[in-house]
């Protein structure tokens, strides 16, 4: 028998299967709101006044809500820039990052042969590759190339850490689109490129979007490989900017958590949009 | 005519593959090897010429106690997170498989730690844990009253206890997500049978549940092992910078210095190549363990 809570539950209603689903629903919001508490604070931070701040106990309601540091933030710090330079990198990243990814993921998913599964192998291995490693090569090639401080050696590296785990989704998602499409395509003449371009590309389009989506927010929060690179503040992306934060008690604390909040704000309200792909993708990966 | 098609046939999955496995051998691949080779040099940045050592910067690794210190903070660090993960996530996963209102928004919460960046969550998190002025401290002061302000990034017997369960809230989500779709794929039979057999709650768990878990556990230790060993850098090197008296230096933030701060790329990619070699021992070993296991 199913029973819908709707938040309150009604009396006299209350039997045992309402009643442990109510206990069971607020035990998971105490603990849901308990794991997201950091998130929602930076954003009441953000809203108050610095004067606030050294309030013992701390307020956690808002008590002066205010859109001051907004303002503040924007005029006083680089965080426009940081963010513009965020986008630019994290948006080329995961194009490219498709863009590569495509093929392979089409011809490990649709080809049985032993090249994909080496391929699928390298894939997996480089994965579990740890950053550390190609740290020291990669930035002494990137100072050989002339490369440091700028945004193309951020992008190609984290376009290139991206391939491996673009093409597993991708190959996940064109699991799902049956063969039997291009097949029948094939018949009438067309070719196996124009098969992945006019049928499986536009089924698959909104898991080519999750894809792209996912590089893009693991570009955006990357930390190790842009400090490393980036040094000239004008390069800055805002994984630097906002470290630059830490130790740094002259910046207004309502400003760095509005330029936190900022920050934070596109990758979230992103994956929440394709969740449920990360979801099932994860789900899914358990049965291959 | 015939023919030229079954040729072209049998290149095309490498055809296919060129993008994809050109991008890794030069991304990948070709920076691992000269990692390698770099790590038989007494290499630095600060212009001295580049001396072929050998196997010396291994062995001055050996000899150095930094060295072992890092790894025994990796060690403990990474069976820390991945316990610790494998724990929550799986109570986590628990109460949001049941039945519960709101379980899409609920999953959506639990899942905001791993969705923030992680830059931004560590500056929250620094200011949570302040002794004087952050929430944690008052809290703990409102709830046991007589507590004193532990100091959590600062004491030596605390900061490595404190960035591990920073990273377990981190992590958690990954493990929730998988343990839940694992759950859901149990069959309710199951659960039933054992349940008229006069199964409590805890044996349910004990041996229906779990045991149909295992493979999710399986690839979560792999990948919780992967992450914390070779990967966990961000968070500790914003809080504690390798910690007070280096008890939170792992081997990844040992690198970084050595490579970053005293320039010296040798010994670095040496310790860079010790964490490789631990992490592919590690994966190779538990790959043929959990195979033989479940033969």
């Amino acid at each position: 028998m199913k029973v819908r809570v709707r938040g309150v539950v009604r009396p006299p209603l209350w039997d045992s299967v309402s009643r442990a689903v109510f206990i069971r629903t607020l035990v998971t919001t105490v603990l849901a709101i308990l794991v997201a508490f950091p998130i929602y604070w930076m954003l009441v931070q953000a809203l108050q006044p610095s004067t606030v701040r050294f309030d013992v106990p701390p307020t956690v309601l808002p008590k002066q809500p205010s859109l001051d540091a907004l303002s503040a933030v924007i005029s006083e710090t680089d965080i426009l820039l940081w963010l513009r330079n965020s986008i630019l990198v994290s948006t080329a990243a995961a194009a490219l990052a498709l863009f590569a990814s495509v093929w392979g993921a089409y011809a490990i998913s649709r080809f049985r042969t032993r090249s994909t599964s080496v391929a699928s192998y390298i894939i997996l291995t480089t994965q579990m590759m740890p950053p550390v490693v190609l740290m020291v090569p990669m930035f002494r090639i990137v100072l050989d190339l002339g490369l440091n401080d700028s945004l193309t050696a951020l992008i190609i590296a984290y376009f290139i850490f991206d391939v491996p785990v673009t093409t597993w989704m991708l190959k996940s998602i064109f699991d799902t689109i049956p063969v039997e499409l291009e097949e029948a395509a094939m018949i009438d003449g067309c070719g196996r490129v124009q098969a992945l371009y006019r049928i499986v590309l536009p089924l698959a389009r909104s898991g080519l979007v999750a894809a792209g989506t996912f590089s893009f927010i693991t570009a955006w929060g990357e930390f190790l490989f842009a400090r490393t690179v980036i040094t000239d503040p004008r390069q800055w992306v805002g994984s630097i900017g906002l470290a630059s934060f830490f130790g740094e008690y002259g910046v207004a604390w309502d400003e760095v958590m509005m330029a936190a909040f900022l920050f934070t704000a596109p990758p979230i309200v992103l994956f929440l949009f394709v969740q449920r792909f990360f979801v099932a993708g994860l789900g899914g990966g358990l049965k291959g | 005519m015939l023919r030229g098609a079954r040729a072209s046939r049998r290149w095309l999955p490498v055809l296919f593959l060129g993008p994809t496995m050109a991008v890794l051998a030069l991304g990948v691949l070709f920076p691992m090897v000269q990692a390698l080779r770099l790590s038989l040099y007494d290499s630095s940045l600060v212009g001295r010429q580049e001396v072929f050592v050998g196997l010396g910067n291994y062995t001055d690794l050996l000899a150095d106690r930094r060295f072992w210190n890092s790894l025994s903070v990796s060690v403990r660090y990474t069976i820390g997170v991945t316990a610790g993960s494998l724990v929550v996530g799986f109570v986590f996963a628990m109460l949001l498989n049941g039945r519960l209102a709101g379980r899409a928004a609920l999953r959506s919460a639990f899942l905001l730690p791993w969705a923030a960046p992680l830059v931004t969550a560590t500056l929250i998190w620094n200011w949570l844990l302040d002794r004087q002025f952050g929430l944690v401290n008052s809290m703990l002061a409102g709830a046991v009253p007589g507590a004193q302000n532990p100091d959590w990034l600062n004491d030596p017997s605390l900061a490595l206890l404190t960035v591990t369960l920073l990273q377990i809230w981190r992590l958690a989500p990954i493990a929730t997500i998988m343990y839940l779709a694992g759950l859901q794929s149990v069959q309710p039979e199951l659960i039933d049978a054992a349940r008229i057999d006069g199964a409590g709650r805890m044996q349910v768990i004990r041996h229906v549940i779990l045991p149909a878990l295992r493979g999710v556990t399986t690839i979560l230790v792999l990948l919780l092992v992967i992450w914390s060993f070779g990967r966990a850098f961000t968070m500790i090197f914003l809080l504690t910078g390798g910690g007070p008296i280096g008890t939170t230096e792992n081997l990844t933030l040992l690198t970084y210095l050595e490579a970053f701060m005293r320039l010296e790329f040798g010994d670095a990619s040496a310790l860079a190549a010790v964490v490789l070699l631990i992490s592919s021992a590690f994966s190779v070993a538990f790959l043929l363990y959990t195979r033989r296991r479940d033969a």
